[in-house]
């Protein structure tokens, strides 16, 4: 039940991100507001997650869906990348795993640091 | 426990519903749009062909698309904006809305499944009780069965008790008569060597209860000589000075 609850939450969370995609692609001009808020928060849920004791399952579950709200909001345009060009959707596979790749090395540095200095 | 989880099916009912809006407003396309190719050379010569995707909202063509050169190879005209909306406002509500009863019916569903699992614990308690009541009873009852095959025997051969108590006392006398007769041990050993010849040891207690009974019965000296020892002599005269010695 409590699962349920938080996948209740995820939903929430993913429906506002997904519209807010929805929001960014139909009027492009809040594109860009948009994709800074989405970075803003998401590294928000980084930092409490590696450093806070308390909202940590709260700060997970806004993360993802964060990340499931932005694939969804623009998963008919992914596939028309995919299907006409595939060279655009390479550079953008690597420059989100390259900036995953540094939130994540980011991450464990500041994890260790937290734990190194409760010792 | 129905009044408890009454929101129950209400909420995971929701919930369903909520992912299934949310997975449905993520297909169909959002907005009308048009593929664009574009030929294009580069600095080494080298053509190459560049892409470029128009939607509806853009205000203005993409950089370094140029309108006469490029070519469309592909397009999208139906879009779905509405119902992707819909969807995701629905989702939204229904997710929203099972969060708020969610809290009351995740707490009521703990309480439920804590209260089945006292009510479990004390079903197991109950039967161990049980179990360990009909062992009990059981023990009980095989104790009297072979209590009451005990009498049974007991009353069939006679108790172990008496024997108990007459080698006792056989003891004693043993001790008694070795310890004051020593001086004239001879003769008394010769005598009860005497009468051990007719009458052997292990028909004393018999013999006495014989006796016993004649005396009871009013029976004199000489007619228990005569009836019980059958032998009207010394020996049976010492006998029955003996056994009145031992019995008595």
């Amino acid at each position: 039940m409590r699962h349920l609850k938080n996948a209740n939450e995820l939903v929430l969370y993913a429906a506002i991100s997904c519209g807010a995609a929805f929001i960014g692609r139909l009027f492009p001009a809040l594109y860009f507001p948009i994709l800074l808020l989405r970075l803003a928060i998401f590294l928000y849920c980084l930092y409490v997650i590696a450093t806070l004791e308390r909202n940590r399952e709260l700060a997970m579950i806004l993360g993802s869906a964060l990340f499931i709200g932005m694939i969804g909001g623009y998963w008919d345009l992914i596939e028309i990348w995919l299907r006409y060009d595939l060279g655009a959707i390479a550079q953008l596979i690597t420059i989100t795993l390259l900036f995953i790749a540094s939130l994540l090395g980011l991450f464990i540095y500041v994890k260790n640091n937290a734990t190194t200095s409760q010792k | 426990m129905q009044p408890l989880a009454k929101n129950k099916p209400l909420f995971i009912g929701l919930s369903c519903l909520s992912v299934g809006c949310l997975v449905g407003a993520f297909g169909y396309p959002l907005q009308r749009l048009e593929v664009y190719a574009q030929e294009e050379i580069g600095t080494f010569n080298q053509a190459y062909e560049q892409k470029f995707v128009i939607t509806e909202s853009d205000n203005n063509y993409p950089y370094g698309f140029d309108a006469d050169r490029a070519t469309k190879i592909a397009q999208v005209y139906n879009a779905y904006t509405p119902q992707k909306v819909m969807l995701l406002i629905l989702s939204g509500v229904c997710a929203g809305y099972a969060l708020l009863i969610g809290d009351k019916t995740v707490v009521n569903a703990e309480i439920d499944s804590e209260v089945q699992a006292i009510q479990a614990t004390g079903k197991k308690q109950l039967l161990l009780e049980k179990v360990k009541h009909q062992l009990a009873l059981a023990s009980k009852a095989q104790r009297i069965t072979f209590m009451d095959e005990m009498k049974a025997l007991l009353e069939e051969f006679g108790s172990p008790e008496d024997e108990i108590i007459e080698a006792d006392e056989l003891n004693a006398l043993y001790d008694e008569v070795s310890d004051t007769s020593s001086a004239d041990g001879s003769q008394a050993d010769s005598n009860l060597e005497a009468i051990r010849a007719v009458f052997p040891e292990n028909i004393d207690r018999a013999t006495w209860n014989a006796v016993s009974k004649a005396i009871a019965n009013g029976a004199s000296r000489e007619e228990i000589l005569v009836e019980v020892l059958q032998s009207n002599n010394d020996i049976g005269r010492a006998y029955l000075d003996f056994l009145k010695a031992k019995y008595l």
